[in-house]
């Protein structure tokens, strides 16, 4: 089964209610959600979505505008840049002494990390586009998969696309001035 | 200084200049309404129901322009805003409302009255904030207030858990603007924007402004006419659009869409160029999308950017603040003229002037509500505020009540909410005493929030209100009439006694019957200074309003209004028969 899909980054504030609200965004204007991967960056004030929505560039450009709706949204991003597209894959595999050399030996092809080992199982990472994730599946099949967990694409634009342009020194960029009247209560209370 | 939660909220409505809470106090916000006892200064409006404490908080705003502010407990209380607040999102009206919350040790456990009130509203609001720390508290009334009015407003939610209400912490109030990332404030246009605009008015040969709520909100009038003016181009309003250019203007259409005359429909239609100013192209607006406007380039100029292309593909899509945006197109605009173009609208406009029910002269017997509606603009002056329901009389009122300056037409236009017109007017009364509010309802959405009146009543509240009574639901008859082959299922509908009920709450009401008995009833309402009264106008019961685009077809393929000759046909086939069962007149297509 094969349908277009359209990759969206943005990047916001990072509020108690951010991740209801976006995921209520898409839920209230119809996206077809294919995948969702939303945390923190390098500052907790600040987090970063990379979704993947069924549908053509419109698809994506339309929910860029919606996104900018949302008083949370720094920066948000449809357009087809450069970028890395790295999915994570943590796979449950059965493995006895007979079979692990072989499944040691799939690892290095596919450049997975090999991270719990028991009896009669061993738990691989593995990251990279989606499509290797399937395919690393496939050749893992007739061991017997146990369980797997993945995660959608994390996307980040490649050299100069830069999506987070944010100067981390300058103050007057921070998201919002919440966090300094915070600090200023919290100074007032001590004295 | 050391507040409470309930103190410091109290603190800083002060300090955003609100002089009047609509509200309705419960367990959970009690503390509060304990702690506004300490700031007199502040008006606080016992409503009957939370949904009118909305919808008043949501007429003041759109009457000044200010937040309006309500107030609820939780739970019940909360889930009865709603209504209110939807109705304040599709229509971009600044208000924010208060929620009482069970403690936050409670929450998430089905507490008594509790509700995910912010959950519950989190596709109805610009924004919502529950509360978990009162060391948050200013800094979030404060931020939600500078929310809900800038850029495009919108209602925003405040949920307060009563233990937060309660505790108490340092009071600073955070001096600082407001600083949001991601709130763009409207950024003047892109220069190659402004000049492609004003390069495709100068060359367009069948230009039509389409003006919307923007052009109110935006304070936008006077350029709006003054572009016109300077291009000869002429204007159609959209409902909420109504006052965004005086009607009596020679460039105004007159309101477009479904229920808009036919000569505004034929124009949109014939245009080769729509310049969009601050509307959304709303289904009510454009018909069928597929064949909406298809001879016409657009230009569409919205404050928020998801309006632009979401159902009418923009040549050019300018965000930014409408006047700002049309100040900077005015500044580089060549001047046209339009005769040939605006003289083949006006052979559309003689065609609809001569089906004009007002001016025909009806029936002896006969009493329209269309009539009461322009019998009442008469006997007014028409330099009045009317607040009008959802249904039938408001689409007459749209037609038959020109409106000629911004905010004295408020509405439930986007979310069509019955019951908005009483607590609305309400509310508009008290954001500005000095002006003459009418509530234009009908006898369906006036019983949906008709408690209110005793709210009006106590508050002392000098609203009038015009009662258009037909015993139906009239617009829901009018489809079933239309397209479900006159099945009249649970459209006619039972009334009290409308006087006897105004009585029963200490109001005064008069009957009128005859068209010629309005001047008269309305002149008695005017003159009643102290508090409302009701005037109610027992119309004929059948009526329809023409003319109408069926939702989803092509917007000039209307459902016209019988020219005169065919009324009269029409009207002989129905004498025959008793009034309730009388088989109403068809449409001729």
């Amino acid at each position: 089964m094969f349908f277009e899909t359209v990759r969206v980054s943005a990047l916001f504030e990072n509020r108690p209610d951010l991740l209801s609200r976006t995921v209520g965004l898409l839920y209230r204007r119809s996206f077809d959600v294919v995948s969702f991967s939303l945390g923190q960056t390098d500052r907790p004030e600040v987090a970063r979505l990379t979704v993947v929505v069924k549908g053509h560039e419109a698809e994506g450009k339309r929910l860029e505008r919606e996104m900018q709706r949302m008083i949370h949204t720094i920066r948000v991003d449809a357009s087809r840049r450069p970028a890395v597209d790295r999915c994570h894959g943590l796979i449950k595999v059965g493995a006895d002494t007979a079979s692990r050399a072989d499944i040691f030996q799939l690892c290095e092809v596919f450049r997975a990390q090999v991270i719990d080992v028991a009896n009669d199982s061993m738990i691989i990472e593995l990251a990279g586009e989606g499509a290797k994730i399937n395919s690393f599946v496939e050749v893992l099949r007739p061991f017997g998969i146990v369980e797997m967990v993945r995660s959608g694409p994390m996307s980040l634009g490649r050299s100069d696309h830069v999506l987070d342009d944010t100067d981390r020194n300058e103050k007057t960029q921070m998201p919002s001035t919440w966090t300094e009247h915070r600090r200023e209560i919290e100074s007032t209370e001590l004295n | 200084m050391r507040l409470t939660g309930s103190e410091i909220l109290w603190e800083c409505l002060r300090r955003e200049g609100v002089d009047v809470v609509y509200g309705y106090p419960g367990g959970a916000i009690l503390p509060t309404y304990d702690a506004m006892t300490k700031y007199p200064e502040i008006r606080h409006v016992l409503t009957r129901h939370e949904q009118g404490a909305a919808h008043m908080a949501d007429g003041y705003a759109r009457m000044t322009g200010r937040v309006g502010v309500a107030m609820a407990t939780s739970g019940p209380g909360a889930t009865n805003l709603v209504t209110g607040l939807a109705t304040a999102m599709m229509d971009s009206s600044p208000i924010v409302c208060i929620t009482g919350q069970v403690p936050t040790s409670a929450m998430g456990g089905d507490a008594f009255q509790e509700a995910d009130v912010t959950g519950i509203t989190l596709s109805v609001t610009k924004q919502s904030y529950m509360v978990c720390d009162v060391k948050n508290l200013a800094y979030i009334v404060k931020e939600a207030f500078y929310i809900a009015r800038s850029g495009r407003p919108g209602p925003v939610v405040i949920d307060l858990p009563k233990d937060v209400q309660l505790a108490s912490t340092e009071f600073v109030y955070p001096e600082e603007p407001i600083r949001l990332a991601g709130l763009r404030l409207p950024q003047p246009a892109p220069v190659e924007q402004v000049t492609a605009a004003a390069k495709m008015i100068a060359e367009a040969e069948r230009p039509v402004i389409l003006a919307g709520h923007g052009v109110l909100i935006s304070e936008a009038g006077r350029e709006l006419a003054e572009l016109a003016e300077r291009t000869e181009t002429p204007v159609a309003l959209t409902l909420l659009g109504k006052g965004g250019m005086p009607e009596s203007h020679p460039l105004c259409l007159g309101m477009m869409g479904m229920h808009g005359e036919a000569a505004v429909n034929n124009a949109i239609q014939e245009a080769d160029l729509l310049i969009a100013c601050g509307m959304r192209f709303d289904d009510r607006v454009t018909g069928n999308l597929a064949t909406y406007a298809t001879k016409s380039k657009k230009i569409h100029i919205d404050v928020d950017p998801a309006e632009i292309n979401k159902n009418v593909r923009a040549d050019i899509g300018i965000v930014g603040d409408l006047r700002q945006v049309l100040t900077q197109i005015l500044d580089v605009q060549e001047n046209r003229t339009g005769d040939a173009w605006l003289a083949k609208i006006r052979t559309w406009q003689d065609d609809t002037a001569e089906r004009d029910i007002v001016k025909q002269s009806p029936r002896r017997d006969e009493f329209l509500a269309a009539q009461a509606i322009a019998e009442l603009r008469k006997a007014t002056g028409g330099d009045v505020v009317n607040v009008t329901d959802v249904g039938q009389h408001q689409m007459w009122e749209a037609q038959y009540f020109p409106h000629e300056r911004p905010n004295t037409l408020l509405t439930s236009g986007g979310m069509g909410t019955m019951g908005f017109a009483v607590p609305a007017a309400i509310g508009a009364k008290m954001g500005n005493p000095d002006e003459e509010v009418w509530a234009i309802v009908g006898d369906g959405g006036f019983q949906m929030t008709m408690a209110e009146l005793m709210t009006a009543v106590q508050e002392g509240v000098e609203i009038k209100i015009a009662l258009i009574n037909n015993g139906y639901l009239g617009m829901v008859r009018q489809w079933q009439e239309f397209f479900y082959e006159e099945r009249y299922n649970s459209t006619p509908m039972a009334t009290p006694d409308f006087c006897k009920l105004a009585e029963a709450f200490g109001i005064p009401a008069v009957r009128v019957v005859h068209a010629e008995d309005v001047e008269a009833a309305v002149q008695q309402a005017r003159s009643h200074k102290k508090g409302p009264m009701l005037v109610e106008f027992v119309v004929e019961q059948h009526d329809i309003v023409y003319p109408m685009v069926p939702a989803g077809a092509d917007l000039d393929n209307m459902i016209r209004r019988p020219h005169p000759p065919a009324m009269h046909l029409a009207e002989q086939a129905q004498g025959d028969e008793a009034p309730m069962q009388a088989a109403p007149m068809r449409a001729a297509q």
